[in-house]
């Protein structure tokens, strides 16, 4: 018989693989952390231990947080920083090419030449089209990876796979992956927010925020610009603050009187330090995202003075400040609900991309520079891309519309320690493919949790008789080409 | 071999104006010069081993610990042997080797990070053609990769205690006669004895009432039925309980729960659309109908995976096959045959885990990596499965086709004719309204309106432009008109059950990796090959509308001679009434899963089963007429010292609520829980707006129901994939994807704030307050009776007025009214441990 139970001890695969586990238990799942967290709470006296407190990293982490910049739909590649000059010319040319969308296989397109100039920018020279002017200044600090690859272009299968992994339904998002490895370094925060777009949530909704076969503990929680911050945060509006104070202490003397007479038992001990937990969790996450705070410069930079980047901004000016406040994982969502209110670009091309590159690029760039100057950009890894990119080709006979391509397209990286001013990857001369160090969505997954300071390969949690990896069974090596 | 060599050899010749040898085997058959050596050498180093020092050594070479796919491409033996792929060359048709189809990208892509240069593939196409040579000093000596590290199915593996047949054991000889009230306790005793504990003293009437109820329907008991069960002296009047509970039409919407969680029950597909399946609540009905029943587990388990090849399927056992269609279903996979491989291993992984308690479905892509499982047994498990017709192709109409019976009912022909015009008429007014809008349609939108759930939201952002809201109107009421007679014909019920695709099943293939496109070796209908299982006796039912074999299967499984299948079972009721089973690991007997903590007991229990026919409710009189049941769960130091984790049961553990007994409870102690409708279509409860919003179109697939069905039994609450009920899903109510044989205890703020804060408890604490108001004149009675509903006991004179203090200080200090302070006493009483904590 296998004598470590997957690298666990016996006694913590036990808690895990169903002996009545509380999230008490699974609050040292890591290393060693497991039986010393037990003994401590078994009493029934001593302090809860948050199942989010804070563990320790496979190694030293480049990065502390993580901002996920999702543009959900899927932006066109060569239209914004995969540079094709080729094409130019080349518009309604039909070709041989093979494509997989929405629309199914085709071997034959009609070219749709990138709609936008390019540019050079920065030291590195990096070519960027008119969509990204402000974008465009920050090349220099950015590691664009050309050579993405997804399973599937078909929006259902490759949000989750981009959000979780893998194409099927049920698996923990990467936002719990980082939680359930790490932690939140501010308890009084939820350590996995998911901020959304103003025109509605992406396709499937909660699910790309779920925790799958993990507990609940680890989902994402959604975080509001406007109105209230978390679900169920606020008060009642007849209970004033000083009311729901003497209600906690009262409920917290019955509580304490029933476990009491019920020792030897933490979980009682841990619901009423839950309590406590969420009344300062009532104020902390509030000013978290209370964005008067900050100055009129600032708020200027990030674009919430206009009215097309204001929404935008704000999602990015809040991220930045749960960042530093210990949130681990911040993802925030350009473009909801379908169609054009997304990237989903299958009718007008130029209608839509003007409208989400202009909604996103200022306050994308504020950001870079923003936690850049502040010295920030060093610990927290910025990450753009949708779920896949388009094809070369026009979607139907007429217009400019270009179907889902999961064959080839651009994410970008910043911070965190990845280098800036690298391009890794290429697709073939019209984008239709990833020719070139072709990369996985694993790879950036792998990346993403090296830099946490997490080991991809050794992260993994014991469910189903399996012990599950976010990026599957086979090793998946961190893309080292663009770290620092 | 040697003449193939020889003509590789000949080959050779060809390309480099000599012939050479190749390797040691070479060396002994075919004659050859120097000269040719250096060719090869030169051919080898200079142009094949740079690409495969590149490209391939990292995953096929460099980590002896961990070559990909167990392929090594270190040596000429190595590649003859292959991977889990197979050999990797071809040496009877070089220009067919795995290697050369991999590296073309055909089925395979390797080198997966890119596909090396037209010219890298013809030199590797040139060495593979001549046989794949290496020179003698650079191959490495091949040694196959031993597969000693899995477990292999043999006499010994075989020996494993949960594939022994089930042998009555005898209850032990116990010292403390007078503690036993059955044998259980014999077996729970022993253990106690033998460790020097004593068991918990009995819990009080109280107590035990208020555990019945939970455990047995789910509910608290009224204070009145406290009262009474206290103050009966019958000593039958605990077994009445237990039968009167075990009686109770409830007991089944209790025990329902626990097995949907088993089967990952939920009402819709996932992915992007996320549809209804139609009709899915009859199989949610059926499983509680059954409980209640007390149908046989072996044929629960029957008719479920195979009720519709039974010789004369009934109604409910058409039904029961909804099972598999319970699963989250891809309407628009990237790759449809690996959708139906990966459907097919989600229902064998579900069947498996469930009954057999063990993880088949590990064996997908190799063999089991801890448990005797070879991927051959997965694959003739799977095979068992195979003519499944797929849920559906794309439509709701293909789902229709696929997974909808209509089972024929009472219903004159008149009645017939006058509902199909009736569908005739409305399907004609729909198309005449939507012929209207769909020239104005842009080509995205043709695509959308392809699928039923898009239509309306297509046509009423034509409102004001093509449609008049008046045309709109007649539309949408069309609509609905037509959808409730589409689901409700006269004289017939559609149910959502298996279909396959006849009786003619298909040849079944290993495939190699998981991956579905890859087959390897045929394989056919067999069992457990661990378990020296029978040979499956498949009869093609007489309408040959299928293959017959998942009656074999299920035969098998629910056959009293199956080691695990009642085992596994009552395990589980032990673990629902216990907290855990008796082997912790309850869907897990394998190699890995935690050895059984009184494996005497779980084989008595097993062969109880088995002998009282398989009937659950004797099981259940049989546990919880046990004095370990009866137990209290006061604290002992020496026990706890001696066993902290209780794993010889000297106490009863104290457990929470689940997610759907906190909100049944707080329903039920405010008098409002709507126990009188059961079964039928899910109702909806208000989705909080921000919850809502997280969607792609906030509110689709979430419907309205009555006030009063709002308040419903949490059973009945649509299980929507992609949007979890707040209070359910923050509670830890089961993963609707995968199977969920135990569920989390998690502790975390957001439970908190909900319990606080939300419109739903605030909204029920109003209701409590209210309900206690007008029986009660003073404060001191309310508060009394409030917490005699949520604890099930007698409030104390020391709590009330520490009730009533909070109210007056609510009053004086914070200016709430004082119908308001004694409301948020009522949300304090939600919020009590000993409201959500079992004793």
């Amino acid at each position: 018989m296998n004598p470590n139970f997957c690298n666990r001890t016996r006694r913590e695969f036990l808690w895990q693989a169903g002996g009545g586990f509380t999230g008490l238990a699974l609050s040292g799942l890591l290393e060693n952390s497991f039986l010393s967290a037990q003994d401590r709470t078994a009493d029934g006296q001593s302090e809860w231990t948050n199942p989010l407190a804070a563990k320790i990293p496979h190694f030293a982490p480049a990065a502390k947080s993580v901002i996920f910049l999702f543009m959900y739909g899927g932006p066109s590649h060569i239209d914004t920083f995969d540079y094709k000059p080729n094409m130019y010319g080349m518009d309604n040319k039909s070709i041989d090419v093979k494509t997989f969308g929405r629309g199914g296989h085709k071997s034959k397109g009609r070219i749709v030449e990138p709609r936008w100039k390019f540019k050079q920018y920065g030291e590195c020279g990096k070519w960027v089209s008119d969509l990204f002017p402000n974008v465009g200044t920050c090349v220099d600090d950015i590691a664009f990876l050309h050579s993405m690859t997804a399973d599937s272009p078909i929006h259902g299968s490759a949000m989750l796979q981009m959000n979780a992994g893998k194409i099927q339904s049920g698996n923990p998002c990467l936002g719990s992956w980082i939680n359930y490895g790490l932690g939140s370094e501010n308890e009084n925060l939820p350590g996995f927010v998911v901020m959304l777009d103003g025109s509605g949530g992406p396709i499937s909704g909660p699910k790309n925020w779920s925790s799958g076969y993990m507990p609940a503990t680890y989902q994402g929680v959604v975080i509001r610009s406007e109105g209230t911050a978390i679900l169920d945060l606020k008060r009642p509006a007849s209970m004033t603050d000083g009311a729901q104070r003497k209600i906690l202490d009262t409920l917290r003397t019955f509580n304490e009187d029933h476990a009491r007479v019920h020792p030897g038992n933490s979980q009682l001990a841990a619901r009423i330090a839950s309590y406590e937990l969420a009344y300062k969790m009532q104020s902390t996450a509030p000013e978290a995202v209370d964005l008067s705070q900050e100055t009129a410069a600032t708020q200027k930079m990030y674009g919430i003075d206009k009215k097309q980047t204001s929404y935008f901004g704000k999602q990015c000016l809040m991220a930045r400040r749960l960042v530093e406040r210990g949130v681990r994982f911040v993802q925030i969502y350009s473009g909801g609900a379908h169609n054009d209110d997304n990237w989903d670009a299958h009718g007008d091309l130029v209608q839509n991309h003007t409208l989400h590159a202009g909604q996103t690029d200022q306050p994308v760039a504020a950001l870079l520079k923003d936690l850049k100057q502040s010295g920030m950009l060093d610990e927290t890894l910025v990450v753009w891309g949708g779920e896949f990119g388009r094809q070369p080709t026009a979607e139907y006979a007429e217009g400019t519309g270009r179907d889902h391509n999961a064959y080839g397209f651009t994410m970008w990286m910043a911070g965190g320690g990845i280098k800036g001013g690298v391009s890794y990857g290429k697709t073939d001369e019209i984008g239709a493919k990833a020719v070139e160090d072709r990369l996985h969505v694993r790879r950036v997954h792998a990346t993403i949790l090296n830099q946490m300071g997490l080991d991809p390969n050794r992260l993994s949690y014991f469910y189903g008789g399996l012990d599950q990896r976010l990026v599957g069974v086979e090793d998946t090596r961190p893309i080292n080409e663009i770290i620092a | 071999m040697k003449q193939k060599l020889l003509c590789a050899g000949l080959f050779l010749a060809g390309l480099f104006g000599s012939v050479f040898q190749t390797s040691q085997v070479f060396a002994e058959t075919v004659l050859s010069n120097d000269q040719d050596l250096v060719a090869l050498h030169q051919f080898y180093l200079e142009e094949v081993k740079p690409i495969l020092a590149e490209h391939c050594y990292e995953c096929h070479a460099d980590d002896p610990d961990d070559i990909a796919g167990n392929l090594l491409l270190t040596s000429h033996a190595a590649l003859v042997h292959g991977g889990d792929s197979g050999a990797a060359i071809d040496v009877d048709d070089p220009a067919k080797s795995v290697l050369l189809q991999a590296v073309n990208y055909d089925v395979y892509e390797m080198p997966p990070d890119g596909k090396l240069s037209d010219s890298q593939i013809q030199t590797l196409t040139r060495w593979v053609e001549i046989g794949a040579p290496f020179p003698p000093s650079e191959e490495m000596e091949f040694v196959p990769p031993s597969h000693s590290s899995v477990p292999q199915v043999n006499d010994e593996t075989k020996k494993w205690w949960s594939f022994q047949k089930v042998v009555r054991p005898q209850p032990p000889v116990v010292e403390m006669k007078e503690w036993p009230r059955n044998p259980i306790d014999h077996f729970i005793l022993r253990g106690l004895e033998s460790t020097g504990l004593t068991p918990a003293p009995p819990a009080s009437r109280r107590q035990l009432i208020r555990r019945a109820y939970y455990d047995l329907v789910g509910l608290p008991p009224t204070p009145e039925q406290v009262a009474a069960f206290v103050s009966d002296d019958s000593p039958q009047a605990y077994a009445n309980l237990i039968d009167e509970l075990l009686a109770s039409p409830h007991y089944g919407e209790k025990w329902g729960r626990h097995w949907l969680d088993l089967v990952r029950y939920a009402e819709t597909n996932s992915f992007e659309r996320d549809a209804a399946k139609p009709f899915v609540w009859r199989y949610r009905d059926y499983v509680i109908r059954a409980l209640n029943d007390d149908k046989p587990y072996d044929q629960f388990l029957t008719e479920q995976l195979a009720g519709d090849e039974l010789p004369t399927p009934t109604a409910d056992a058409l039904i029961a096959t909804g099972y598999y269609r319970l699963g989250a279903w891809d309407d628009e996979p990237a790759d449809r045959l690996q959708a139906k491989f990966d459907e097919l291993d989600d229902i064998v992984g579900t069947t498996s885990k469930t009954v057999l308690g063990l993880t088949v479905d590990c064996a997908r892509c190799h063999d089991h990596k801890i448990d005797p499982i070879p991927q051959s047994d997965y694959y003739s498990m799977v095979s068992f499965f195979e003519n499944i017709r797929r849920y559906g192709d794309r439509s709701g109409e293909s789902v229709e086709a696929a997974s909808i019976r209509k089972i024929p009912g009472e219903a004159t022909p008149e009645e017939r004719e006058q509902h199909e015009a009736k569908v005739r008429r409305l399907r004609k007014k729909i198309e005449r309204i939507e012929a209207i809008a769909k020239p104005d349609f842009e080509p995205v939108e043709h695509e959308e309106y392809q699928y039923e759930m898009n239509r309306e939201r297509l046509l009423r952002k034509r409102i004001g432009s093509v449609l008049t809201q008046h045309q709109f109107d007649i539309f949408h009421q069309a609509r609905r008109e037509l959808q409730r007679l589409v689901e409700m014909p006269p004289g017939t019920m559609p149910v959502l059950s298996v279909t396959e695709e006849g009786a003619d099943p298909p040849i079944s293939y290993m495939r190699i990796r998981g991956n579905a496109n890859v087959t390897g070796d045929e394989v056919t209908p067999s069992f457990l090959s661990v378990l020296s299982p029978p040979e499956p006796q498949i009869t093609i039912p007489e309408d040959r509308s299928s293959t017959g074999r998942r009656l074999a299967l299920a035969r098998w499984l629910s056959s009293d001679e199956n080691p695990l299948t009642a085992r596994v079972m009552v395990n589980r009721l032990w673990q629902y009434h216990f907290g855990r089973g008796i082997v912790r690991t309850s869907s897990d007997f394998g190699f890995q899963g935690a050895a059984p903590t009184h494996p005497e007991l779980l084989d008595w229990l097993a062969s109880e089963f088995v002998g009282h026919r398989w009937s659950i409710k004797a099981m259940h009189r049989a546990i919880m007429l046990s004095q370990a049941y009866q137990m209290s769960s006061a604290f002992n130091q020496d026990a706890y010292d001696a066993d902290p984790e209780n794993d010889l049961f000297w106490r009863f553990d104290v457990r929470r609520l689940t997610a759907e007994e906190i909100r049944d409870s707080i329903l039920a102690v405010n008098g409002s829980l709507n126990l009188e409708q059961m079964f039928g279509p899910s109702i909806f409860p208000i989705q909080p707006k921000e919850v809502l919003a997280g969607q792609s179109v906030p509110g689709q697939g979430w419907g309205n129901s009555s006030e009063s069905e709002r308040r419903r039994r949490s059973i009945y609450i649509h299980v929507k994939r992609s949007l979890p009920v707040p209070i359910l899903s923050t509670n830890d109510s089961a993963d609707t994807d995968n199977t969920c044989p135990v569920r989390f205890i998690t502790t975390q703020p957001t439970q908190a704030l909900g319990m606080m804060n939300s419109d739903f408890t605030n909204g029920q604490a109003r209701a409590l307050a209210r309900s206690v108001t007008s029986e009660h004149p003073e404060l001191r009675g309310r508060v009394a009776e409030v917490i005699a509903r949520v604890t099930q006991r007698t409030a104390t004179e020391f709590e009330i007025d520490r009730a009533v203090s909070m109210c007056e200080l609510l009053l004086t200090e914070e200016a709430m009214t004082a119908e308001e302070s004694f409301e948020a006493f009522c949300l304090l009483a939600l919020n009590l441990n000993e409201f959500v904590y079992v004793d």
